[in-house]
């Protein structure tokens, strides 16, 4: 009895199972629940021992077992009338008592509750297993494109490039690289086990935050002044037949100060006071052993110049040691960026823009690139590239600067587009246009700079003046992404930019502070 | 204490085997009317025929009279018949020394096997005598109150046709039969056997096969076979079925029935489940002998509504039907058979 109510509510409940089960499949499909086939084998598990438990505990009463044995062997009320009927002194009773007898003797268990097969109900659980099977084998949902078919073979795949990054980190002699590799190691080994698409992002996104909590906030500055020096010292030397490397340099002149004459001094002592106020901003240490040095000079004390010297040229070379290393960390997080922008399906993935209509009012000097309807004065050359639409937007009719915003790489539809607007001189200003600096566009990106820019136009005046218009379908491109994400390598960018020599000394102290405002502000 | 073994069993189903088969050698195809009869005189009951003139329903009277060695009479139902035409009368009679004394001349009520032909044909004071005579077993007549013979078994016929000068039975008269049985034209197999058999000029003998102490002791026999609770309350249910406001009502029952069957549906189901198994050998009743005493039991005890005359449903429809809605006790667990 009990294997036969076992067998039976296993059937009559096997459909519900069936559905529990493809439901269960559905949401791991169209989720990144991830945990079906589990969670099937708990419910068959649960289902099973509940069976097994209820079947244990089930009363069945004599009645219950005497009338299924008589309607299982067809004994016709035989079984029940003599569980009923017991008197021994009956004569019928012992009629009936003595053909149960019979019947019983003469039957099997098995033909008296038979264990019968629902076909439907087994039917209805095959097809529910083959519909879960199915949906198992499809490819999930719900995550990016690049994932889509397989999310383990990504995440290894990252793990890989991340591996394969703090094997780098660690053949470099940066003082970083201990620290880099240990947390690269550590997100590896994490991304290999991350069980979902949003385990994997949290651990990259985890790195990069201990990372960036490594990098000091002057690194840039530091970065633009020690490379400076170098780069500057490499082109002219403080002395004839000195060698490149500029700690060096600072140390073969204060062991030969002696050997200069004293215009040599002078010139060297000018030289230094140079060298010293462009460090002045990114290095300030360094700047002031320059500066001790150059005023050592000039008073003829060489024996201070020379420790000055010496005591600059250990800066420099600890600065440099030190800008290699933040170097590395930085490049580790930008790094890391990339890989959680790739899981996460961040490229390529920009959102449709509205239709706009630009149209420009401004003035002021500038380049210009795009195609397109333009009116206004200026340099304008070139024609949009990459991928998407664009429009350019221009800025309010009636201010004297005007905005060209909401651009993004267009695929030939991009127009009016002025930049620089800035430095123009003129009559009109206008401060009342603030730079859209929610989503801005990333050249770095999408590595096409014939695209449009978005630029403010803030304050300019003068007589150039670009001014944009433009009708065309309008959609925000890939590259489009939030501010504060570019604005990191813009000021990489910018501090390499200072190490160029491209700016005379002098400057560089002004565009070092502009754009440490800007990180600030980032910040 | 019952001392009955199962050769005693063996020995009444041998008997009641003979007895159908004698009297199927006088009545072609009409078996389950033969066991209908054996089992109405077993369990002490009384069967209505209904079925048109000619169908045999006299022959079969006659024929089990013969099969069991009983008194037999035949009493046509007519308008004017009264009374004391059935139960019998005083009559003035003179004795040899010149008194005069009344004396009771009995009626052909006074026999084993009656036969009531066409009894809707009577009025119902006549009717009502019958079966006062039915029920109680005995007539009382001038104050004085005599005894039926036993065994005694009433088989009444009614014309389901010819209604006009009809006085239909009432539901509570009905109620007295046991069983109402539907005698059925034959087929046309059956009917050339009644040619064959009923045409040569020569008359069938019925072979007695059963002596009236072995019926006396089978019908004695009859109400002491047990039923088991289960059984018991199967029929409940089944009487409770027919009430077409009862909690167990099918659709058909409340749409088609007005009254439903009374108690004494179920005690005539019950005592024929009981005639049945003694008649097949078998020391106690099972839930096929319910379903087979069911129909037969409640055809005449259902009192349909216009409906169902309207849409022409009949009890046996219904019955049948209701038979099928009554779930038969089985065990509340899963995967029993």
């Amino acid at each position: 009895m009990r294997l036969a109510w076992l067998s039976a509510t296993a059937q009559t409940y096997a459909p519900h199972l069936g559905l529990a089960i493809v439901i269960v499949f559905a949401v791991d499909w169209l989720t990144p629940f991830d945990r079906g086939l589990a969670l099937t084998g708990l419910l068959i598990a649960a289902f099973g021992l509940a069976l097994l438990v209820r079947a244990a505990t089930l009363r069945i009463s004599p009645w219950d077992a005497s009338r299924a044995a008589e309607r299982g062997l067809r004994a016709r009320d035989a079984f029940t009338t003599a569980l009923e009927f017991t008197d021994p002194d009956d004569g019928v009773h012992q009629v009936i008592q003595q053909r149960a007898d019979r019947l019983a003797a003469s039957s099997r268990v098995a033909e008296a509750i038979p264990i019968d097969t629902d076909r439907a109900r087994l039917r209805q659980f095959a097809t529910a297993g083959a519909l879960a099977l199915l949906i198992g084998l499809l490819p999930p949902l719900g995550s990016s494109p690049a994932l889509s078919t397989d999310l383990d073979a990504a995440l290894d795949a990252e793990a890989d490039q991340i591996e394969q990054i703090a094997e780098a980190v660690a053949e470099s002699d940066v003082d970083t690289a201990e620290e880099i590799v240990d947390q690269l190691e550590r997100l590896a080994a994490e991304l290999r086990r991350a069980e979902s698409l949003e385990q994997a992002l949290q651990s990259l996104q985890d790195t990069e935050t201990r990372l960036g909590e490594k990098i000091d906030p002057r690194f840039l500055s530091q970065k633009a002044a020690v490379q400076g020096l170098a780069r500057d010292l490499a082109l002219r030397p403080l002395a004839d037949g000195a060698p490149i490397d500029a700690s060096s340099q600072l140390e073969e002149l204060a062991d030969s100060l002696d050997d200069l004459s004293d215009p040599e001094l002078s010139a060297l002592a000018d030289r230094l006071s140079d060298l010293a106020e462009s460090q002045a901003a990114g290095n300030p240490g360094l700047s002031s052993q320059l500066s001790d040095a150059a005023r050592s000079l000039s008073s003829g004390d060489l024996e201070t110049a020379a420790q000055s010297l010496r005591q600059a040229a250990s800066d420099q070379q600890s600065g440099l040691d030190g800008a290699r290393g933040q170097q590395a960390l930085s490049e580790t997080q930008r790094a890391l960026e990339g890989a959680r922008s790739r899981l996460s399906g961040a490229p390529g993935q920009g959102q449709p823009g509205s239709d706009s209509q630009g149209e420009g009012d401004g003035e002021g000097q500038g380049e210009g690139q795009g195609q397109g309807e333009g009116q206004g004065q200026g340099e304008g050359q070139g024609e949009g590239r990459g991928a998407g639409q664009s429009a350019g937007q221009g800025g309010q009719p009636s201010g004297g600067g005007g905005q060209i915003s909401g651009v993004a790489p267009g695929d030939g539809n991009a127009a009016g587009q002025g930049s620089q607007g800035s430095v123009g001189a003129g009559g009109n200003q206008d401060h009342g246009t603030e730079v859209d600096t929610a989503e801005v566009f990333s050249p770095i990106e999408e590595g096409a700079l014939s695209d449009l820019i978005q630029v403010g136009i803030d304050g300019g005046s003068g007589d150039g003046s670009i001014l944009g218009r433009a009708d065309a379908p309008t959609a925000r491109g890939q590259s489009v992404v939030p501010y504060a994400q570019v604005l990191p390598e813009y000021l990489n960018q910018a501090a390499d930019a200072l190490g160029q020599l491209q700016l005379p000394p002098s400057m560089r102290g002004i565009v070092q502070t502009y754009f440490d405002l800007l990180a600030d502000e980032a910040r | 204490m019952n001392s009955l073994n199962q050769s005693d069993l063996d020995r009444y189903a041998q008997v009641a085997a003979d007895i159908e088969s004698a009297v199927g050698k006088r009545i072609a195809g009409q078996h389950p009317l033969i066991r209908q009869t054996l089992i109405g005189l077993l369990a002490g009951g009384h069967v209505l025929l209904e079925g048109v003139p000619g169908l045999g329903k006299t022959e079969l009277v006659k024929a089990f009279s013969s099969a069991i060695g009983l008194t037999f009479s035949r009493i046509q139902f007519t308008p004017d018949l009264m009374p004391a035409d059935i139960v019998g009368t005083q009559v003035l009679e003179e004795t040899e020394s010149g008194h005069r004394r009344f004396e009771y001349q009995a009626g052909p009520v006074f026999t084993n096997l009656l036969l009531a032909d066409e009894i809707n044909r009577a009025t119902p004071k006549t009717q009502a005598a019958l079966l006062e005579a039915m029920q109680e077993r005995h007539v009382t007549v001038s104050g004085e109150t005599r005894p039926l013979p036993h065994p005694f078994l009433v088989l009444a016929t009614q014309n389901p046709i010819e209604l006009e000068g009809t006085y239909p039975l009432p539901e509570a008269q009905l109620d007295r039969f046991m069983f109402k049985a539907t005698v059925n034209p034959p087929t046309a197999e059956v009917l050339e056997e009644i040619l064959r058999r009923t045409t040569t000029g020569v008359v069938i003998d019925v072979p007695l096969t059963a002596d009236i102490d072995t019926i006396a002791s089978m019908i004695a026999m009859t109400p002491l076979l047990p039923v088991a609770s289960h059984l018991l309350q199967y029929v409940a249910l089944i009487i409770e079925a027919t009430h077409p406001h009862g909690d167990n009502a099918s659709l058909p029952v409340k749409r088609y029935v007005r009254w439903g069957a009374s108690p004494r549906g179920a005690q005539s189901i019950i005592l024929a489940g009981k005639a049945l198994a003694l008649i097949e050998g078998r020391p106690h009743v099972t839930a096929e002998d319910i379903r087979w005493a069911a129909p037969a039991a409640l055809r005449h005890r259902l009192v349909l509504g216009y409906e169902a005359t309207a849409e022409g449903v009949g009890t046996d429809v219904i019955i049948d039907e209701m038979l099928h809605s009554v779930p038969e006790p089985k065990p509340e667990i899963r995967g029993a058979p």
